[in-house]
């Protein structure tokens, strides 16, 4: 970990959020600065370099849109965007323009911390990648590229096998449905669903125990998928 | 006035038409006459001039008739009273008989024209009876007051051969709208509608506005309807000659039965207009109490559990503690989730819910609506069957999600804790269906049929937890914009109610296959 406590930048227009935020973080050992504004939020950025941002889409000066954006310019800081939960396309426009996550409000404040922890352990790893991934009793190796669950070794078809193993670089992250269709299929597959749809199912059949309730495979309504973390 | 010039010159017209046919009709009986008297004999020739003053009468009226009766006298004294080719009367008795021939012919033609009066008489009420009829039938099959101005513009042109218009003031303001025309390209000539203006507005002793030539000749009938004068039907008759006098009351029929169709039409109109208000208002009551009462319940329970927290934490055990948060929480999951209701609805009702469609697993859906309602849920006993092997459907993830999770919640809502819940999904023929079945106390029959109304509450539940008639009302929006029904049932046998979702199915995508080689 870094030498220096963890600095989270809070970027919304809402006091009591803001407020939430950094009474919570700070209270997990975070060290937390805010702002309401996007133009300020992209100067505190180059200043105060934080180890993470959260932003909220809805800001009065600039679009939180724009903000990612600007920032992707020059920063490859983990940003966690706020949404609320009726804005989809928001989110995944948020995602596939450089956002490395995004949370719902109404939001637990659980799920903000294992966003949060997911974030920066993909930015302190990003290029040492654990072979070998665990949660529950399923085993993925990524160096020997074995997939078990419990004693028992899962047979993938190539397809599969790239789907899930994309999905574990990133585990605890979101990964958009493009995001997903682009790594494992390829640029001109970017929008047909069906095959993302289609092997996630099968990959649900091989490696979770009742595929109609995933505990492994999360669904992320009108976004993507992410990958449950042995620790959550 | 040049109407009144107009009418003086169509009489006189007449009036020369009927003497030049009156002429060429004595002359021709009394050429007959020479020819009979030459040929046949005949003693006396007055009977036969007789019948052209008859004819005159029948055919031309009075005036003809007279001046026939005049014109036959001078021709049998000119050509029949000796001393023939004079107007000189030798014989007395010869003086007579023109002056009782005279007198004869003065007195059939009085009969011949009241006759003729009254059959024509009889005539233009035919006629008139049969438009009104025509214009009565018309009107009965039209509702809604544009509808039946249309048909009053319509018809009284067919029955007059006029051009005509309906017009009738605006919602605001005094002045007159063209409400429907009569005319083939549905206007009015620039000036009549401000003419109509002030025949509507102002006295009759004032002098209308100075209009353009258009405007010209046209006329306005009243429509009055008891006290409610409702407004003008226009008429313009081609040449701009005014109508006879039988056409004026034809047109005075005319529009006193538009008149009253319009009436009727305005008064059920806003009857409509007041039950959709009253309808509007009762939603509206429905709302506010609905949404006072679901955004209330759940902000008593939080602000209960956490003042009572902040008070007396200290005596509270760890599991009261516990208890008191976990209420806190499921309450505002339940805010959250009626807020996203209120949404959708608003959504669906202003036509701004466009499904976002893609290929879907239905067991991914599934899996995503439980997965939402995990902690509600944990108290039931939840079962999920999905068939394996299920096509992919085309539909808003995202939309059906949302219906699932208010399925599964109303279930929730009316089912005792410990019991079933379950979800089916299974393909029948074409149909893909989903089944969401709950062991509650059921609802009757007759409130099956009700409750995808908004704010439909079934009356009468004791365990009415919070809930907003919206959630069901929202079902159905939602999967009927994809296509597909949604019905509620009761299990054949045993307590609760069944939902039933069916989706149709389509032809699946197709997919590239890959090699077959398998890792591991």
């Amino acid at each position: 970990m870094a030498e220096h406590p963890v600095r989270i930048l809070i970027v919304d227009d809402e006091p009591q959020i803001r407020r939430l935020l950094r009474v919570s973080l700070t209270a997990q050992g975070y060290e937390t600065t805010e702002t309401a504004l996007g133009k300020d939020a992209l100067l505190r950025a180059a200043v105060e370099h934080p180890d993470l941002v959260i932003l909220d889409l809805g800001l009065p000066d600039i679009d939180g849109q724009e903000v990612i954006v600007r920032l992707r310019e020059w920063s490859d800081v983990p940003i966690i965007v706020l949404s609320v939960r009726e804005r989809e396309k928001d989110k995944v426009a948020a995602l596939d323009s450089g956002a490395d996550d995004y949370i719902a409000k109404p939001f637990g404040i659980d799920e903000l911390l294992a966003r949060i922890r997911a974030a920066l352990r993909h930015r302190i790893q990003a290029d040492v990648k654990e072979p070998v991934f665990q949660a529950g009793d399923v085993t993925i190796d990524l160096a020997r590229r074995q997939v078990s669950v419990g004693d028992h070794k899962v047979r993938l078809t190539p397809k599969e096998y790239d789907l899930l193993r994309v999905l574990v670089t990133y585990a605890g992250k979101v990964v958009t449905h493009r995001q997903l269709l682009r790594a494992v299929w390829g640029p001109g597959y970017a929008t047909e669903t069906q095959y993302l749809r289609v092997y996630i199912g099968q990959l649900r059949e091989k490696l979770e125990a009742d595929p109609s309730q995933p505990r492994l495979i999360l669904t992320e309504s009108g976004v993507g998928y992410r990958l449950r973390e042995g620790d959550e | 006035m040049k109407s009144n010039r107009s009418i003086a010159e169509a009489a006189l017209l007449r009036a020369l038409r009927a003497i030049v046919y009156a002429t060429l009709l004595v002359g021709a009986l009394a050429l007959t006459a020479w020819f009979l008297l030459a040929f046949l004999k005949l003693p006396d020739a007055s009977v036969i001039l007789l019948v052209a003053v008859l004819i005159s009468a029948v055919r031309w009226g009075r005036i003809a008739s007279i001046y026939a009766a005049f014109a036959s006298v001078l021709i049998y004294n000119y050509f029949f009273v000796e001393p023939v080719r004079t107007f000189r009367i030798a014989r007395p008795s010869d003086l007579l008989e023109l002056l009782v021939f005279l007198v004869v012919a003065i007195i059939t033609s009085s009969l011949a024209g009241r006759v003729r009066a009254e059959a024509e008489a009889s005539r233009r009420q035919a006629r008139q009876t049969e438009a009104l009829l025509i214009l009565s039938q018309q009107l009965a099959r039209t509702s809604g007051v544009d509808a039946v101005a249309q048909a009053v513009a319509t018809q009284v042109a067919r029955i007059t051969s006029a051009a005509t218009a309906v017009l009738m003031p605006e919602l605001t303001g005094e002045h007159l709208a063209l409400k429907a025309a009569g005319r083939p390209d549905g206007t009015l000539p620039p000036g009549v509608l401000q003419m109509a203006d002030h025949r509507w507005n102002k006295p009759a002793a004032i002098a209308p506005p100075a209009t353009g030539a258009e405007a010209e000749g046209w006329q306005f009938l009243n429509l009055v309807a008891g006290q409610n004068r409702l407004g003008l039907l226009a008429v313009y008759f081609e040449p701009p000659i005014p109508p006879g006098e039988e056409t004026q009351r034809l047109l005075e029929a005319l529009a006193d039965q538009a008149a009253v169709a319009l009436e009727r039409a305005r008064l059920s109109q806003d009857m409509a207009q007041a039950r959709v208000l009253a309808e509007t208002e009762r939603l509206r009551t429905a709302l506010l109490s609905s949404v006072s009462h679901d955004l209330r319940t759940p902000l008593a329970s939080i602000l209960g559990a956490v003042t009572s927290l902040e008070r007396y934490r200290g005596v509270y055990d760890e599991a009261t503690q516990a208890e008191l948060l976990e209420t806190i929480r499921e309450e505002a999951e339940r805010l959250d989730r009626f807020v996203a209701n209120l949404l959708s609805m608003t959504r669906l009702e202003s036509g701004a819910l466009i499904p976002n469609m893609e290929w879907v697993d239905l067991q991914d859906v599934v899996g995503s609506a439980i997965a939402r309602l995990t902690p509600p849920l944990s108290g039931y006993r939840v079962v999920v069957r999905v068939e394996p092997g299920l096509p992919l459907l085309r539909l808003d993830f995202v939309l059906m999600e949302q219906v699932l999770v208010n399925l599964l919640e109303n279930a929730m809502k009316h089912t005792p804790p410990g019991k079933a819940i379950s979800l089916s999904v299974f393909r029948h023929d074409e149909l893909l269906v989903i089944e969401v079945a709950d062991e509650g106390e059921g609802i009757s029959p007759e409130d099956l049929d009700h409750i995808f109304e908004k704010f439909y509450r079934v009356q009468g539940s004791d365990r009415q937890r919070g809930g907003t008639g919206l959630g069901l009302s929202i079902c159905r929006g939602i999967v009927e914009a994809h296509g597909g029904s949604i019905t509620a049932g009761l299990p054949p046998q045993g307590p609760g109610v069944i939902f039933r979702i069916e989706l149709p199915v389509v032809e699946p995508p197709v997919l590239e296959a890959e090699v077959e080689e398998l890792y591991g």
